[in-house]
């Protein structure tokens, strides 16, 4: 055997670099494009730029959004990894407990700015501002849930009784007549009918979608359930690895365990960006930005936290 | 399908597209850098490789389609900066192959074999440590980052001949003194040296 043959032996049995290791030299990587794709976006004449940046309120989470010029036609790896890689947190994580009496607080918080108030549906030239509202989920899913409107919120500041609970949950024709439990928890009536097949979760979502926004609106729809723990963890697994597989989404910032991961449509009206906490295995913030109406684009930042408290405030009707 | 010079072509304008040749290929570089170095600084080697070669990329001959070679150079050249780690590698190696304890009746031969051949790497592993730098680095990426001649020589930045030269005098210090290897690797470096060269022996 050739000399040079027999150095070939030598530490064949080394084991591989593990996919902790691995990932954190990709998430240093990533860092460095991230910013280098940054800079390069504030120069104007080579590339289009259709954002501006925005800062995720209370998560002291810096994010630039803003929209990148791509032509997607398949799922960016590095995305990707990040999403399977959360998909693997989130099946293992244990679902915040609570005793009896307590409550989850859902605190989903919205900063709006730009042409139009696509909370309050309102026309070209409404004021920028903020919307809030809190859902209290009690440690027996059964029992009442409440939904209050934020302190950000105008209007007055009632507390609803909500649908009786988990087990007084809209059926799937009061949910196709528009009647939703609350934006963050849209899909409830249909959890147990949901494949966990992420292809097939894709698909299903893709038939129910309308087809002029086709994946921008499949990606709103995952996005929202992924920030709470609302949703079994099998099926927000099966979630996180069907967002996955939609072309285009982007890795473009990187801090800690936080990823920032963005999609713009292909004509780059609305560019959606999300926050991926791969530690617990939640969205921590969703952000839509859309030029479809004239003047600003409008922004919308959604905050979602999550806490444990040991009353809901009484119902006000 | 792209190529790793379609990916490194679209990143000078769109850095992010550059994370694919990441996905591509660090596995490839761990693994070069982890037999090189150990586990402790592979992760740092990788980490600096990859960096290195995004601020570089728009220096990449897309001549070449594949980066590996490229990447495995650029890996080589900052092994050089954790000696300590990479001797404390060589002295793992030589402590490490050892021969079959558990020998069989019916297994003599084959063990003796195994025996052999496990002396035979310990052996190997001072002599390829002591090698010049520029000898080692050329021999590993030859077998370890499964390269061609041509290859080593792209990840190198030498010409092709100086890749065959250097290799022919590793074979002549790696085989046993006064073997019959080492003899007939003399003379075979010697003519292929001079054809290289347009002379005669």
């Amino acid at each position: 055997m050739d000399i040079l043959e027999r150095v070939r032996e030598i530490g064949q049995d080394v084991r591989p670099l593990t996919d902790a290791k691995l990932d954190e030299a990709r998430q240093k990587l990533l860092h460095e494009t991230a910013r280098k794709q940054r800079i390069g976006m504030r120069n104007p004449v080579r590339r289009r730029v259709v954002g501006g940046s925005a800062v995720v309120a209370g998560l002291a989470v810096a994010v630039l959004v803003v929209g990148i010029v791509l032509t997607p036609s398949h799922p960016a790896p590095a995305a990707a990894a990040v999403l399977q890689q959360t998909a693997d947190v989130t099946i293992s994580a244990v679902d915040t407990r609570l005793t009896n009496g307590q409550y989850l607080q859902i605190t989903d918080t919205s900063t709006y700015s730009g042409a139009a108030d696509p909370k309050a549906g309102g026309g070209a030239g409404t004021a920028p501002g903020r919307f809030s509202l809190v859902l209290y989920v009690p440690a027996d899913r059964t029992k009442d849930w409440f939904l209050q409107l934020g302190p950000d919120s105008r209007g007055p500041k009632k507390v609803g009784r909500l649908l009786g609970g988990e087990a007084g949950v809209l059926t799937p024709q009061e949910h196709e007549r528009g009647k939703f439990t609350t934006a963050i928890d849209t899909w409830r009536p249909y959890y147990a009918e949901m494949s966990r097949d992420p292809q097939a979760l894709l698909n299903w979502f893709r038939a129910r979608g309308e087809k002029s926004q086709g994946d921008d609106w499949v990606m709103s729809m995952f996005s929202q359930p992924l920030t709470t723990a609302l949703m079994p963890p099998d099926l927000r697994a099966a979630t996180f690895r069907a967002l996955a597989l939609i072309p285009g989404i982007e890795v473009v910032a990187r801090d800690g365990s936080l990823v920032t991961l963005q999609r713009a449509d292909t004509t780059h009206v609305r560019v959606k960006t999300i926050v991926v906490d791969t530690a617990t295995g939640f969205i921590r913030s969703y952000t839509a930005e859309s030029r479809d109406l004239p003047g600003k684009p409008v922004t919308d930042i959604q905050s979602i936290s999550m806490s444990v408290v040991d009353q809901a405030p009484t119902p006000t009707s | 399908m792209s190529t790793d010079a379609d990916i490194i072509r679209r990143s000078v304008g769109e850095p992010l597209v550059f994370a694919e040749l990441f996905e591509l290929h660090a596995r490839a570089v761990a693994g070069f850098a982890m037999r090189r170095v150990g586990a402790d600084a592979a992760q740092d080697v990788l980490s600096e490789t990859m960096l290195v070669a995004f601020r570089r990329r728009a220096d990449f001959d897309t001549s070449w389609e594949s980066a590996r070679p490229w990447l495995l150079g650029i890996a080589s050249r900052i092994v050089k900066r954790y000696r300590a780690q990479e001797a404390a590698q060589w002295r793992s190696f030589q402590a490490s192959v050892a021969g079959d304890d558990h020998i069989g009746d019916g297994e003599i031969d084959a063990a003796s074999a195994r025996v052999d051949a496990a002396a035979a790497l310990r052996a190997l592993a001072p002599r390829i440590a002591a090698l010049p730098v520029r000898d080692r680095e050329t021999l590993l990426l030859y077998a370890w980052g499964d390269l061609t001649y041509e290859e080593v020589a792209l990840a190198l930045g030498v010409p092709v001949g100086t890749v065959r030269s250097r290799l022919n005098r590793v074979r002549r210090k790696l085989a046993p003194p006064g073997s019959h290897a080492a003899t007939r690797l003399t003379w075979m470096a010697k003519e292929e040296t001079n054809g290289y060269f347009g002379t005669s022996a």
